[in-house]
């Protein structure tokens, strides 16, 4: 379970040119899954280095990986279950809360074309890539984020690596710091010798909501 | 922000899907962008456009406007671009400081390139690997030579309007001269009245002086103005949005494609004005421009270029008398007027008449079904399939708006007023990290980007510099203004706050000053408006790849559209690409190389099957306008003699050159083509394999 960070002082800090933060004319996943009423699994597809890619400064890509999305009550505890379909891929996966009052834009946009596995994401006065409307402020603090290190032969400790016995399995809770949509990001981190880089594989993911 | 908190009606998972991108809107409709004083106000330079059309088109496809038989539309009549085959090899000339720049290559096919060869399908493309879906893989072909157009032969420039024949050190077959050709692939000229600038590299500005492509760079430009008091005074013209007038200016000069050296416009319009139009060539007696004009022998009109252009221009302009400097080396006398404007006249004809060439009958322009993306009607299921495709794979990122190319006009693809610049400079992500810390952000001209056809040092396109010593693109412009104070030579406006990327974001505060000048016109983005100190700024200069300055113009070149794609092969600034396949493979690449400024964010590997290639072909068949490949109105035109190509005889008037063969385009109506005639062909289907 993980601590939300004081994403207002992170807005401080950034509007005073102190936070880095990626950042682009905003962009839209290709898909959102909605997992609010959902009980029965998803598949994702991602690419094998979609999470944490070396070759682009180890951040994740937003169009490589894939998003969903919970309305979550305060309080509420959100597991999010992760099963590669796939032996050899690593998943990794970053929830962002879209704040509540300050997050203006539209949900299906975020920020850029990549993503950081560890902070929050904030792009004031947003526009669309293709038409340059304006889009409002996105504003998503970070919440959770974690990696398979099963069987990983890279460990990067401040990203958290979590261990629970099964290579390709990845287990994240956290519990809801605001009544609020939380988006999730799944992508692969690090994958083993042999996972094909060039198309995208299959992860199964169910998300569980503490009555 | 949307909280909903319904009742649990259902166990299904809602995937709400959407489109990488926005499908870009159809072109119907779209405004071309306007040039203020041109055509309206109380002293407009053009007073009849019908006339001026009839003018530009007219000289357009003119044999007698270049030396030897070219045309503008030499280069220019299939679809817009160049169809011919060969004879079209060009050493790559601008590969600098390489040995091979002036040396021609053996094709991939085996054959012995160089002048009057002839191109086979299997010398495409010019950069070939074993896997071609894998840009590691072994490298079995590659050449700095350019597929591009044939044009003048190299000659000097008489003052009595001749050329005479000067040996040719590159261009010859044996002792005989053969055909100069240029150092780019020609692109089409369909639908390019939307480009912001012109020419592969963007020197064609935006600015028309009225004497060169230079816009205000060129600070001696102007042109002769009659005053009320009779005498005529030179002036300086800024016409915006004049792209295609700017472009006008180089051709007819430049030695490999329209002329002998140091021809000059005014020696153009002495030639020309005496003349009727098309004098020498066939017009179809239903020519959707020249029909109510055309001369009774079917040659030409029977207006000359002066009747023309007094018809289509304001007095002011060509009714003056008086001395004109460039005429002293002259023997037919000392320049007119209307001959010392001539220049003016030429280039804002051809813009007038190219603004006609708009190709929005497409497929992609039929009406939009909504949805995520919205899909046209027209299209049919796999090339529905194929938009998919070309959102997903990010194509529509830099072949954006209606036009399909960002390199258009900002006005055409930003559909809203949330910036309050054009912003044509840019600050995005294009490449993965060089320093350890994030990804580069490049600094970008808007709609020029290097996606590494070739390696940058083969052609460095925006990266250049202009006769001047002036960098040709706003990007380099601008680090110079935030270097110095001094505003940039391109009336271009750019706002620290407007850029995707903006300093704030990986600049330390003490790095940073106020972008005092623009603080108060960013509304929300005020906290954006912020720009590197300029001890900062050349520090990381510096550092060149691994600095946070980095301007990434080198290599980098107009972003086409896709309009038409089909028909206008060979693609890309050097030719290299045969066919819309070899295309495709390039991109889901990841291009050919990594080049330090190689959009990589955009051009990468992307995993995309066989069919969904095949798909984002046929998707890109859908932005073909039948009345391009028909010829039909306002494509129809004259008759053009073409050369394609010599014999290895010398020419009998001319016995230092090789002889020509000659294809003749005949002309064409406004009806198009006829069955006997049959349509026109993609490139490929021109060659042997």
């Amino acid at each position: 379970m993980f601590s939300p960070v004081n994403y207002k002082s992170c807005l401080v800090l950034f509007a005073a040119g102190l936070l880095s933060t990626a950042n682009y004319a905003a962009t839209k996943p290709t898909t959102i899954t909605d997992f609010t009423k959902a009980t029965a699994p998803a598949v994702f597809s991602v690419k094998s280095t979609s999470w944490r890619d070396p070759a682009f400064g180890n951040l994740g890509w937003t169009h490589s990986s894939q998003w969903g999305s919970i309305n979550a009550r305060k309080g509420k505890t959100v597991t999010i279950t992760i099963t590669s379909q796939v032996a050899g891929l690593h998943p990794g996966i970053t929830v962002w809360r879209r704040d509540a009052l300050l997050d203006t834009a539209p949900d299906e946009y975020f920020i850029d074309h990549f993503y950081p596995q560890r902070d929050g994401v904030y792009k004031i006065g947003a526009t669309d890539e293709d038409s340059g409307a304006d889009l409002g402020n996105i504003i998503m603090p970070i919440v959770a984020y974690g990696y398979d290190q099963d069987g990983n032969t890279k460990k990067v400790t401040n990203l958290r690596p979590i261990k629970d016995g099964v290579p390709g399995k990845l287990i994240v809770k956290f519990k809801a710091p605001e009544t609020a949509v939380y988006q999730f990001v799944i992508g692969g981190f690090n994958p083993d010798t042999g996972v094909d880089s060039t198309v995208k594989h299959n992860v199964e993911v169910s998300v569980a909501i503490s009555k | 922000m949307r909280i909903y908190f319904g009742l649990l009606i259902g166990l299904l998972i809602n995937t709400t899907v959407f489109a990488h991108s926005q499908t870009p809107p159809s072109l119907k409709g779209i405004k071309i962008p306007p040039t203020p004083g041109l055509l309206d106000g109380a002293d407009p330079i053009v007073i009849n456009k019908t006339a001026a059309i009839q003018l530009g088109k007219a000289l357009f496809w003119d044999m007698n406007v270049g030396v030897d038989g070219i045309a503008c539309a030499t280069c220019h009549f299939h679809a817009g671009a160049d169809g011919r085959f060969k004879n079209q090899l060009s050493p790559g000339k601008l590969h600098r400081g390489a040995s091979t720049r002036l040396t021609f290559s053996p094709t991939a096919s085996g054959g012995s390139g160089g002048p009057n060869y002839q191109m086979k399908a299997g010398d495409f493309p010019f950069y070939q690997l074993n896997n071609p879906a894998d840009r590691n893989s072994t490298v079995l072909f590659d050449t700095d030579d350019v597929l591009s157009s044939a044009g003048a032969f190299h000659g000097k420039f008489q003052k009595d309007g001749s050329c005479i024949s000067q040996p040719d050190s590159l261009f010859h077959l044996g002792g005989l001269n053969t055909r100069r050709v240029t150092n780019r692939q020609a692109p089409s000229i369909i639908n390019a009245a939307f480009n912001f600038r012109n020419f592969w590299d963007g020197r064609a500005n935006n600015i028309f002086n009225g004497v060169s492509e230079h816009g205000d760079r060129d600070v001696n430009a102007g042109v002769w103005v009659l005053q009320s008091n009779g005498k005529v005074t030179k002036q300086k013209l800024r016409l915006e949005n004049s792209a295609l007038a700017s472009q006008a200016m180089s051709p007819p000069l430049n030695s490999s494609e329209m002329s002998c050296s140091p021809r000059t416009f005014p020696d153009i319009g002495r030639n020309l004005l005496p003349r009727r139009a098309l004098e020498n060539q066939e017009i179809h007696p239903e020519d959707s421009v020249f029909a109510s004009v055309r001369h009774p022998s079917g040659k030409g009109l029977r207006k000359t270029y002066r009747e023309l252009i007094k018809k289509s221009f304001a007095p002011k302009f060509w009714n003056g008398t008086g001395n004109f400097p460039g005429a002293e080396d002259s023997i037919a006398g000392p320049y007119t007027h209307l001959e010392t404007n001539f220049s003016l006249f030429f280039g804002i004809a051809l813009q007038l008449y190219q603004q006609t060439l708009i190709a929005d009958q497409t497929p992609f322009d039929t009406p939009r079904i909504s949805g995520e993306p919205e899909m046209p009607k027209g299209l049919n299921e796999q090339q529905r399939e194929g938009l998919h495709i070309f959102l997903d794979g990010h194509c529509a990122t830099c072949h954006k708006g209606p036009s399909l190319s960002s390199a258009a006009h900002p006005d055409i693809y930003t559909n809203s007023d949330s910036l309050a610049t054009l912003r044509l400079v840019n600050r995005k992500t294009i490449n993965g990290s060089f320093t350890g810390h994030g990804v580069a952000q490049g600094i970008i001209d808007e709609g020029y980007f290097n996606t590494s056809v070739t390696p940058t040092e083969y052609d460095l396109g925006l990266g250049e510099n202009d006769p001047y010593g002036n960098p040709l693109s706003f990007t380099q412009q601008y680090l110079n203004s935030l270097l110095t104070g001094v505003g940039m030579i391109d009336p271009i406006t750019v706002y620290s706050c407007e850029l995707d990327n903006p300093f704030v974001m990986d600049f330390t505060a003490k790095e940073l000053i106020d972008d005092q000048e623009i603080k108060d016109k960013c509304g929300v983005r005020a906290v954006y408006a912020k720009i590197p100190q300029p001890t900062v700024i050349s520090a990381e200069l510096r550092k060149g790849l691994k600095g946070r300055i980095l301007p990434a113009v080198k290599g980098a070149f107009k972003v086409p559209s896709l309009r038409n794609i089909e028909l206008t092969g060979p693609y890309m600034h050097n030719g290299s690409m045969l066919t819309l396949e070899q295309v495709v493979e390039f991109y889901f690449r990841g291009g050919n190389f990594n080049n330090p400024h190689h959009f990589a964010t955009l051009v990468f590997q992307q995993g995309f099957s066989d069919t969904d290639k095949a798909n984002l072909v046929a998707f890109l068949k859908s932005l073909t306008d039948e009345r391009v490949r028909w010829e039909k109105a306002p494509f129809d035109h004259p008759q053009l003699l073409v050369p394609q190509g010599h014999k290895i005889t010398p020419d009998s008037k001319r016995p230092t050159r090789a002889e020509d063969v000659l294809i003749d385009i005949p002309a064409v109506g406004k009806n198009g083509r006829g069955a006997d005639l049959g349509p026109i062909k993609a490139f490929h289907e021109y060659l042997e394999e």
